[in-house]
Order: C-alpha cells, then structure tokens, then sequence
C-alpha cells in the first residue's frame, strides 16, 4: 500500500484528491491535510459580498465528503517538507499543525510515497502597508478571497447603502491593492456587482465608483487581454471593458502600485512613475498572493526550501525558470507535467506552483517598481491541473510507470471568465469569454499569440445563467454527488 | 513606401495588435511605410493595423508637424470629457462626433525599447485616443450607439463600401443554428397575435401547423446546435467545462422558450 498526500483543499486539491481516491481502490491511500474545515467554492463569493448569498450558500463541510469518499482528512496546515526522510529513515514525510478545535496546536509527521502541493495562496494582506498584517485583512479595506471575508464586505456595503439613503454621497474604490496582485477578473466582477446592487437599491445616483487595477488596460485579466466574440463583434477585452465602465458611469484608475492604504484614502505609485491618492468610503481591493511559506529540510536537517521553493514561496516544477527577458519568452516555458525536478514523487498544482514568468506584458514605474498583474492560475486551470497529476500519480503509484502520465499545460489549455452582473435570475447579465491559449503561444499563433478561432463568447442571460449552473454544478461535484466524475472541469 | 490602407468593410481592423517584443531592424521599415503613408493620404497619424500590420505601432505628427514614434502604448490616465469630431481614413467621407477625454496621459516604448511617458491635450490627443484604439481593435464606430453605426454603415454603402461594423472573422458556425432557431421562434411568435384578426379556421389551422413544424424544427436544431457545439469546444484541447456549460445554457433558454411558445400555440391558436 502506498500512500498520497494532498496538501491543500481547494479546488486544485479536492480535484486531485478525488480523483486519485477514486481511480486507487482500495489498494491504496489519499490523506488530505487542510488548515480548512469547508470547502468554498470562490467564484460565488462575489454574490456574499452584495448579500446576493449567504455564506452557507458557498461552503459546506469537508469531513463527511472525505469521510464518504474514504479519503483521510486532516484538519491541519502543512509546515514542511522533508522528502528525504530523516536519519533513521527514509520514508519521506511532512510535518503538519492541527488546526482543528479538539487538537489545535498538534503537530504530527505525517509520511507519503506521494505528495501534491496544492496549499494554494498566502493571501498576502501585510505587503502593502495599511492593507493588513500578513494574511489578516485589515481594518480600512474589505476582501472577497474567503467567505468571511465576503461577508464582511457585504456588512459594510449594507452600512454605505444606508448612509446614501440618508443623503451622504459614498464613494467606492474596487481593484488590487498592490502592483503584483492577480484575479483581476474577480475585482472586475465585483465592482459590478457592487453597480448593480446600488442600482438596485434605488441609491447609485448618491455613489461614485472608481476601479483601480495594475493592469496597463482594462481587460488585460493578467493574460495580456482576450480577443473575444460579443453580440457577433469581434472585439478585445480592452474595447469590451472599456465600453462596460463607461455605460455605468463608472472610472478607472490604470497601472497602479497601491503602496498605502489609510482610513478613507490609498496612496498610489502609477506606471508614469506619479505618486497619486484616492479617497474612499468602501474599498475591496485584492491582495497580493504568495506561497504559503512551507519550509523543506534533507534528511539531515539542511534547509532547501530555497532549492524546491521560487522565492516567491512557490513550489519549482518541470518549468523553463531561466526564459530570461520578455522577448524570449516562449510558450514552452511553462510547465506541463506539475513534477517538482528534484523529487520526482512531489507535485504543486494551482496556485502553489512557481510560474516561469508572468503572462502580460512586464512594466514597471520609471522609480524601478514593478506594476504588471501576475498570472492567473486559479478555477478552471487549477481543476485541469490537479486532474491531470491525479492521473500521472495514480498510474506511477499503481506501477503501469515511473514518469507521469499526464500533462496539463497552461499553454496547452483555454480558460473561461464568467463575469456576471446581478444574480436574478431574469434581472442580471454576464460575460462569458474563454481565451485559447491562456499563455501566449507566439511561435503558433503569431502576433498576439492566440487562437481566435478558439476564443468564444455569449453575452447576457445565457452566460449569466452559466455562472448559476456553474455555482450548484460545481458545487454538486465537490460533494461527490452521483455523476461527479462525468462533470467537466 | 507608401503601403495600401485598410478601408472598410475589411475586417481586419478587428485584430489586437500584438505587442513589439523584439525592438530590431524591422521597424525601421515599418515607421518609414507609416510615414510615407500618411503623407501620401495628406493624413496626421497611423496606427499599423491600418496599413495590416498587426503590431502595436502608431505614427503620428502633433500640431508643430513634429513626428512622434510610440510602440506598445496605453493610455493611463484621462482627464476632461469633450466631444471631437472625427474623421478616419479606415471609414472614408465619414465625420462623426465622438465622446473622447479633453487630456491623456499614457506610457509608450521608444524606438530602444525604454518606457517614457507623455500628457497630451487637445486635437493631439483626439487623435492619439484614435489611433491607440485600433492597437486593440476598436475603431471610432465602436464608440457610437447601435443606431449611429447602423446609419454610418447606411452612409458607406451609398459611397460602394458595402458591410457592417458587426462583420467578425471569428465568427463560430454555430451561431446558424441560433440564427434559424431565431427566426422559426420568431413567426411562431407571430402566430400567437393571428387569433386578434377575423381569420378563419383554416387559417388559423395553417399557423398551428407552422407552431407545430417550428416546434420540431427548433427542436432537432437545438439538439444539432448541442452536438456541434460540442464537437467545436472538443477541437480546442482542454477547453471543456465552461464552454460547455455555456452552450447548454443556451440551449436550455431555447428548450424554454419553444415549449412556452408551444404551450401558447396550444391553448391559444390551435382552433381544434
């Protein structure tokens, strides 16, 4: 019998993790070590922050699936890895922190023959001062990134609302909060829902909504924009967006570096190397992600985190780390089998895997800051990934090879955005764009590096719906109901 | 050189012009056929698309006949609403008022490839605002409403350039099954106001019977609709859920609304 580990549960996480437990049998064993007690499927959070939902709606817990699926949960966090053994032993194995009420504190070592790194993000609040302190959100600015937070945000979007009824102009300011952040896409999400919802409330006319984002143009998303269809338009992300914002009177900041968040006010560096503020009353600004901060030790205690670790705290795998400058950049950079080269039983899918490069275009402020939005690993690719080493894993554990058997590149892959406006089932309209593919392939597709011909789209109450079916579908198979290996990622 | 201009109906000004990776010799060819080219069209600025290169190039001359060179530029900040009016060599004999920010401040790359910035105002900046555009595809019908495009596409057919703005290269086949179920759904829905007018029995009969034949029709096309569908999202390796969850969704909408529409034809037009 051998046995897997999962760090992480999430959505890269639970994918590979259910999977691996239901092609093993019985044969062999899946642990799942997570600080978290529910799984959240995220992209509906941006409903918990306009009351559109309530948190219940986007979580559920994660023991009785586990313990249905015969998976080995562990409500812990990883602390390090330590794929050599240790002196007296060779078995490899990872420490971890109970984080459960009945065992808090606990640690525990905690053996594998394999290990899936899929801790996800640090949601790293503390680099941007005034914006938290570490992962803690802080007290000026409200998040979207967990269901708490989500909640929380919709609490004070309710105490604006009624300050507006009262006659007090509010202002909003949506966006990233730092130079470095990713899902800007979830902020472009949010900032209209927060429009619609004002709408809605009868009070849009008392409130000024601004976006702020790190992105050199609307609808760069991190991947260096989408050229997409809408209403039988051929158009790109940037003219889309474009049109969006102004149609709900709504301003844009571009190629911001928020480096100061006070109460009611952000202090920003911007691509023309100007430093700028801009005042609020309600902001929800993204943080910045990095890795967890997992250590790795050798069998005699030698720290290599910085050998298996980018010091970004991301874990290395089979990708080009060595592309160089912006022009040499090829599609072939980014990493298709997710294996760590240095312990070939250790992979890191989603998020917790160290990207060769960002996807857009690098910019930085003539003062040496770089403001360019890092590359978006997160929903529909990260399910991809963790499907895709679940497969290799199981096939090396079963013995049918010692190389992993399946691949899931980036620039292999399409990706989708579904940006909805509104959750009513007949009030609210979305964007559904999908971008083949998501890294760039220049040497393929000359020019801007895509294939439009696999770019597609539907605009309004269709698409609008798909965020729906997404949200109870996704769902659906994170519980393993019957039928949920048949559903795609 | 002075190269030939993209002119409407040509689709390709739909194209994201890619960003200048390699800052190389190339160019040079490239920014010398811009400006003999807007020389040649008496005109004040080209974005390289115009000329079908599909890079993110603009040339233009500011008011003092200055030439300026901006590779891979966005516009950063804007300030001041105002309304210009344009013309656009890509829509010829076309003047129309376009919304535009009285100043804007963007970053572009030199010819070494090193970021500057500038803040322009004025007619400059109407233009630079222009042309930029086109670096992601939009022209200036993109700002117009539906109504003013449809009478700009009227004025360009008059002068023998026959097309519309909504023309796209990256058209999916699958939108002619949408199209025909859009138009059976369409007169099966005329059929419902049939029954308002003294018509006869077999009039009415004979629109039931459409109702009916419109009904299986859309039927087997949304079924064919499904399968194309997913037989075009299986071409594009990896790209499933999504994709698919949008296309049932709108099948779905359709599977909806033709049995409404058929519940209608029922109950209110069928005169047995």
């Amino acid at each position: 019998m051998a046995r897997l580990v999962v760090m992480g549960g999430g959505v890269s996480g639970h994918t590979a993790a259910t999977f691996a437990r239901d092609m093993l049998g019985e044969d062999h064993e899946v642990v799942v070590v997570t600080p978290n007690s529910q799984w959240n499927w995220i992209p509906s959070n941006i409903w918990v922050g306009v009351g559109g939902m309530t948190k219940e709606e986007v979580v559920f817990p994660l023991a009785p699936v586990y313990e249905k699926a015969g998976i080995d949960y562990r409500q812990a966090k990883a602390v390090s890895i330590h794929p050599e053994g240790k002196e007296d032993a060779e078995t490899p194995y990872i420490t971890i922190e109970y984080t459960d009420e009945a065992k808090s504190g606990e640690t525990e070592e905690l053996t594998y023959d394999y290990l899936i790194n899929a801790t996800g993000p640090k949601l790293n609040f503390g680099a941007t001062p005034g914006l938290g302190e570490g992962t803690n959100l802080g007290e000026h600015t409200v998040s979207v990134c967990t269901a708490d937070h989500a909640e929380h945000a919709n609490h004070e979007l309710e105490a604006c609302i009624e300050k507006m009824r009262n006659g007090e102009r509010q202002a909003f300011l949506i966006g990233t909060g730092h130079g470095m952040c990713t899902c800007q896409g979830a902020a472009f999400e949010y900032i209209f829902n927060i429009e619609h919802t004002l709408k809605e409330q009868g009070v849009r006319d008392m409130a000024d909504i601004t976006f702020i984002t790190n992105e050199s143009f609307l609808g760069d998303f991190g991947m260096g924009g989408i050229h997409f269809k809408m209403g039988g338009f051929a158009t790109s992300s940037k003219v889309f967006a474009e049109s969006l914002y102004a149609e709900r009177g709504m301003d844009w900041i571009l190629g911001a570096h928020v480096n100061k968040v006070e109460a009611g006010k952000v202090t920003y560096e911007s691509l023309d190397g100007e430093m700028d503020e801009q005042e609020f009353d309600f902001a929800m600004l993204i943080p910045p992600f990095a890795g967890v901060g997992l250590k790795a030790f050798t069998k005699d205690g030698t720290d290599i985190t910085d050998t298996i670790f980018a010091p970004n705290g991301f874990m290395k795998v089979d990708a080009n780390y060595n592309a160089g400058a912006y022009e040499n950049w090829k599609a072939s950079d980014w990493p298709r089998t997710l294996q760590n080269p240095s312990y070939k039983n250790v992979f890191a899918v989603g998020i917790a895997f160290a990207p060769p490069h960002i996807i857009s275009k690098p910019m930085s402020s003539p003062n040496g800051t770089p403001i360019n939005p890092t590359p978006p690993r997160t929903g529909m690719p990260s399910a991809m990934m963790g499907k895709a080493v679940a497969l290799s894993v199981v096939d090396m554990m079963k013995g049918k090879s010692t190389e992993p058997t399946h691949t899931a590149s980036m620039s292999e892959m399409g990706a989708a955005c579904v940006a909805s406006a509104g959750k009513g089932l007949f009030s609210g309209t979305a964007a559904a764009m999908t971008v083949y593919p998501i890294i760039p392939d220049f040497e393929k597709y000359p020019g801007t590096g895509r294939d439009l011909n696999g770019t597609t789209g539907e605009l309004g109450l269709a698409a609008h719906w798909v965020k729906h079916i997404l949200h109870h579908i996704f769902i659906w198979k994170a519980k393993l109901k019957p039928g949920w290996t048949l559903i795609p990622e | 050189m002075i190269q030939k201009l993209i002119i409407y109906p040509d689709e390709r000004i739909n194209i994201a012009s890619a960003d200048i990776r390699h800052f190389d010799k190339d160019l040079d060819q490239l920014v010398e056929d811009l400006k003999d080219t807007i020389e040649a069209n008496n005109a004040e600025g080209l974005a390289a698309i115009q000329i079908a290169v599909p890079l993110a190039v603009v040339v233009a001359k500011d008011p003092n006949g200055e030439w300026h060179v901006f590779f891979n530029p966005r516009i950063l900040k804007r300030a001041g609403k105002t309304i210009s009016t344009e013309t656009s060599l890509y829509l010829p004999n076309i003047t129309e008022d376009i919304p535009r920010a009285e100043q804007i401040t963007f970053i572009y790359q030199d010819r070494q490839g090193k970021q500057q910035s500038m803040t322009v105002s004025g007619h400059f900046s109407y233009l630079l605002q222009r042309k930029f555009d086109y670096n992601f595809g939009g022209t200036f019908a993109n700002k117009l409403d539906r109504d003013s495009r449809k009478k700009v596409e009227k004025k360009l057919s008059l002068q023998g350039n026959v097309g519309e703005f909504n023309a796209d290269s990256n058209f999916s086949n699958r939108e002619y099954f949408k199209s025909a179920i859009n138009k059976l759904l369409f007169f099966e829905g005329v059929s419902l106001f049939v029954p308002f007018f003294d018509v006869t029995k077999e009039t009415l009969n004979s629109w039931y019977n459409y109702g009916i034949f419109a009904t299986i029709a859309t039927i087997l096309l949304t079924i064919g609709y499904l399968v194309y569908a997913k037989w075009e999202a299986s071409r594009v390796i990896s790209c499933t859920g999504c994709q698919v969850i949008s296309f049932t969704a709108v099948a779905i909408k359709y599977f909806v609304l033709i049995t409404v529409l058929f519940l209608a034809s029922y109950y209110w037009v069928n005169p047995n």
